[in-house]
């Protein structure tokens, strides 16, 4: 395969740049890095274009978003040490397993809350959960896409949005009773 | 599943992930236990948050255009000339060297080019919130929108009555040329109009081109250059050009 031109590329990446750039907000959490990160991204993606074999330019383009967000993590020293993300752990005791916990204050938390209070809270997850939620929740991925773009097993993705979500509930809601830490 | 809580297995039922049987498994034992209940529904209040709270990232008119030109100057054909521009410029030597060099690939005929961009500026306009800069299916409102933002004036008709709504109008960018998009939709498909001056030029008649699902139709008309530009039927797109080629008050 020839190398496309910047046109037809652009036929196939710019359709993906709002999903792109919705996940190197996430991972960067910054707008203008963001936009950087993905612009390098896709510039790299386009040099590669030929090696591309795969049949879901999608998931590949959002791989190397990916990565290039991590690359700029790791140059911040910002980037998540893998063994903390260690799936063996024991997940910490959810605070609604107990079954006295009375449901109306968390509820009426959440429907309080504002919209800079939750991009905070998110910011604080570990980037392997804020990626997976931000997928997920903003963009609609199944899991088997998500999985393609972040590169672990199925069932990773699940165990990290199950952990991801539980972990923004808490502090969320924790958030709001403290009176706003963070 | 019974015995214990759903686990993992709650955000995946949340998220339709579950095969049908495990789902039915899911939704019975979320039946006898409330705990389970309630962390669902707690993590739909949670998604309601997140929907509610966080929008997608739409890119700025500003990103597109920094992306485009990166991506141009990558582009070997680009490179090509903008290396025998640079060359020129050194002297007629190096360019003429270049130009022994680079005779024999022939560049990308420059009609694919503009098909390309044409196609590119509809794509960019597919995107949420960048379809239109003046909204409004009021020719007498779009027309003078553009006066004073362009040289040229656009000629802007409505065809409601003829299936293709005036939806609004935009500026757009094709190659280096400031174009007037007019923004046409019929049912759920957006066409995208784009017409610029082209003096002198001799008219041509309207000439289709299909491309990865989408319908171009180019002509020039009265020293305008006119593209439509969608995922529509040809025969429509046809139409809406005769139409837009009937002579007008």
């Amino acid at each position: 395969m020839v190398q496309p031109s910047a046109e037809e590329f652009e036929r196939i990446a710019l359709p993906h740049s709002r999903a792109a750039l919705t996940l190197a907000r996430a991972l960067v959490r910054n707008d203008a890095d963001a936009e950087d990160v993905v612009q390098e991204a896709f510039l790299r993606a386009y040099k590669y274009f030929r090696g591309f074999s795969g049949e879901n330019a999608r998931a590949w383009l959002l791989s190397i978003v990916r990565n290039e967000g991590y690359a700029l993590l790791r140059k911040r020293g910002q980037a998540e040490p893998v063994d903390t993300l260690d799936e063996e752990r024991e997940p910490a005791p959810s605070p609604w397993s107990s079954e006295a916990r009375p449901e109306t204050p968390e509820s009426a938390l959440l429907r309080a809350i504002d919209g800079e209070t939750v991009r905070q809270a998110l910011g604080t997850l570990p980037a392997e959960f804020r990626e997976v939620l931000v997928l997920r929740e903003l963009e609609q991925y199944s899991y088997k896409e998500i999985a393609e773009v972040t590169q672990v097993p199925i069932g990773t993705v699940m165990s990290r949005l199950s952990r991801g979500r539980k972990l923004l509930h808490t502090r969320l809601t924790a958030n709001a009773d403290g009176g706003g830490r963070g | 599943m019974n015995e214990s809580h759903l686990g993992e297995a709650l955000h995946a039922y949340l998220d339709n992930e579950l095969s049908a049987e495990r789902a039915l498994e899911a939704h019975s034992h979320l039946g006898s236990c409330p705990s389970c209940r309630r962390e669902l529904a707690q993590m739909r209040r949670l998604r309601d948050v997140l929907h509610r709270s966080l929008g997608p990232s739409e890119p700025s008119v500003a990103f597109f255009r920094t992306l485009q030109q990166s991506l141009r100057q990558a582009d070997p054909g680009r490179w090509r000339r903008r290396l025998a521009r640079a060359a020129w410029s050194a002297g007629p030597l190096a360019a003429a060297v270049l130009l022994v060099l680079f005779a024999l690939q022939p560049a990308r005929p420059p009609s694919n080019d503009l098909t390309g961009e044409v196609l590119a500026a509809h794509l960019r306009s597919l995107q949420p919130g960048h379809l239109t800069d003046v909204m409004s299916s009021d020719r007498h409102t779009v027309k003078p929108w553009f006066q004073g933002k362009l040289p040229f004036s656009p000629p802007v008709l409505d065809f409601s009555g003829q299936g293709f709504t005036l939806e609004g109008g935009r500026l757009d960018y094709v190659g280096s040329q400031e174009v007037a998009a007019l923004v046409y939709r019929s049912g759920q498909h957006a066409i995208n109009a784009l017409v610029w001056p082209a003096p002198g030029e001799r008219d041509v008649a309207p000439r289709a081109e299909t491309r990865a699902g989408f319908h171009a139709l180019h002509w020039v008309s009265d020293g305008m250059a006119w593209w439509l530009v969608s995922d529509i039927g040809e025969a429509d797109l046809q139409r809406l050009a005769s139409l837009l080629r009937t002579p007008h008050q």
